[in-house]
């Protein structure tokens, strides 16, 4: 006798797939399965379908039904179309880049580090040359400061030789320059 | 020179294999019969039970495929008001076993379909078998050891085509079984009922090896089923009546 073929989707077979691979458990074989109480119980009419097995399994759907651990197909595949969605426009995106891309890849990485090297370049010359300026005001400001702490020392002794002199003092002071510079 | 006008054994409903559209064919296991009258009272019925399994494919790419199909079956004849007077008896079958009888007509009989199959049109035509010709008939299936055992029931008898108690291995049957039954009337009409009913519907990978306990089996059937492919486990059941 010839033999008799049913064809199935992929989808089907990957469920027949995975209740295969299932632990022997009539719960889990159940949530797995997606059983539903009420339609399973048409399943087993329609198919002649009273073996205890099938009563297992309707009662594995019940209790979970009842223990609210149930979630029908429906809500289970809610978020599928989304995910499906996403990955589609995900998958044009990038499709989309390619298509407009100026560049590859290879190249645009090579420019990227070319401009940086060049601008890390300029960074540092125009530290150097602000680190030289700096140090040459500096430079220039201790001199001035030098200038100005030699003219204040002659007035303060200017000062003091006056104050001496009018109080009838204790004879000449001694011109600036004659002193060490220790004694100040 | 006297005619002798064939006599007729109406089946109802026709759901005889070789009644059976190919569309229809979407069981594991199938009935055919074979009737003689030996005498006016006995009838003579050789039950031909059928086992195929069903192939599941999953497209022309990927090779993995099921196997549905049936590790045994239970067999009914009852006669109503009748009594059986010899059948097949209890017997080991050793793996792919194979046995073949022959015997000639005693009387010519034209098998006729009553009834319809549902809302299907079946190709109910009338099946003749002359008198006098020799007809063989070959038990021959693959598959592992098997057993058939049998209950008198005097109107009528049970059989079980098993696998022999205790054995792990289970595979499908495939291929046929012969049975017959001779039983007698005193009183018209000679009338009775034959049922054969799958032990199991398991599923089997490309290697015939079960899948699974019968858990899986149903869930398996439940998802097919869910998508319109419905692999039923229904009993065949056929009424006869002489005309």
């Amino acid at each position: 006798m010839k033999e008799y073929e049913i064809e199935i989707d992929d989808s089907t077979a990957s469920l027949l797939d995975a209740i295969a691979e299932a632990e022997d458990d009539p719960l889990a074989i159940a949530a797995l399965a997606g059983v539903s109480a009420e339609e399973f119980r048409q399943f087993m009419t329609e198919c002649g379908e009273d073996s205890s097995e099938a009563i297992q399994l309707l009662k594995a759907a019940e209790s979970l039904e009842q223990s609210k651990l149930y979630q029908p197909t429906v809500h289970k595949s809610r978020f599928a179309p989304e995910l499906i969605y996403l990955l589609i426009g995900g998958g044009i995106g990038a499709i989309l880049a390619l298509l407009f891309a100026p560049k590859s890849g290879k190249e645009l990485r090579s420019d990227i580090a070319g401009v940086t090297r060049s601008r890390l370049n300029t960074s540092e010359e125009k530290l150097v040359d602000k680190v030289n300026a700096l140090a040459l005001e500096a430079e220039a400001r201790t001199m001035t400061a030098d200038w100005d702490v030699s003219g204040t020392g002659a007035k303060v002794h200017e000062k003091e030789k006056r104050r001496t002199e009018a109080s009838g003092g204790l004879g000449v002071v001694p011109k600036l320059d004659e002193r060490s510079s220790g004694d100040f | 020179m006297s005619v002798v006008k064939p006599k007729t054994l109406f089946i109802d409903p026709p759901t005889l294999l070789k009644w059976l559209p190919l569309e229809g064919r979407n069981e594991v296991i199938f009935l055919d019969l074979e009737p003689d009258f030996l005498d006016e009272n006995t009838i003579r019925i050789e039950l031909n039970v059928v086992f195929r399994p069903i192939a599941i494919r999953r497209g022309k790419i990927q090779t993995r495929d099921y196997y549905v199909g049936s590790t045994g079956a239970h067999i009914i004849f009852e006669t109503f008001s009748g009594k059986v007077k010899a059948y097949t008896p209890a017997r080991t079958m050793p793996v792919n076993y194979t046995n073949t009888y022959k015997r000639r007509r005693e009387a010519s009989v034209k098998l006729a379909a009553k009834g319809e199959v549902g809302a299907a049109k079946v190709d109910a035509g009338e099946i003749a078998f002359a008198k006098g010709a020799e007809r063989t008939f070959t038990t021959k299936f693959s598959g592992s050891e098997r057993q058939l055992a049998d209950v008198f029931l005097e109107r009528g008898v049970e059989w079980d085509f098993i696998l022999p108690p205790g054995q792990a291995l289970r595979d499908y049957v495939f291929g046929n079984l012969y049975l017959y039954v001779e039983s007698s009337w005193d009183k018209q009409p000679k009338e009775g009922v034959i049922e054969v009913r799958a032990s199991d519907i398991l599923f089997f990978d490309s290697e015939r090896r079960v899948i699974g306990n019968g858990i899986k089996a149903v869930a398996m059937r439940w998802a097919l089923w869910r998508k319109r492919i419905n692999l039923k486990r229904d009993s065949i059941i056929v009424n006869f009546r002489e005309a």
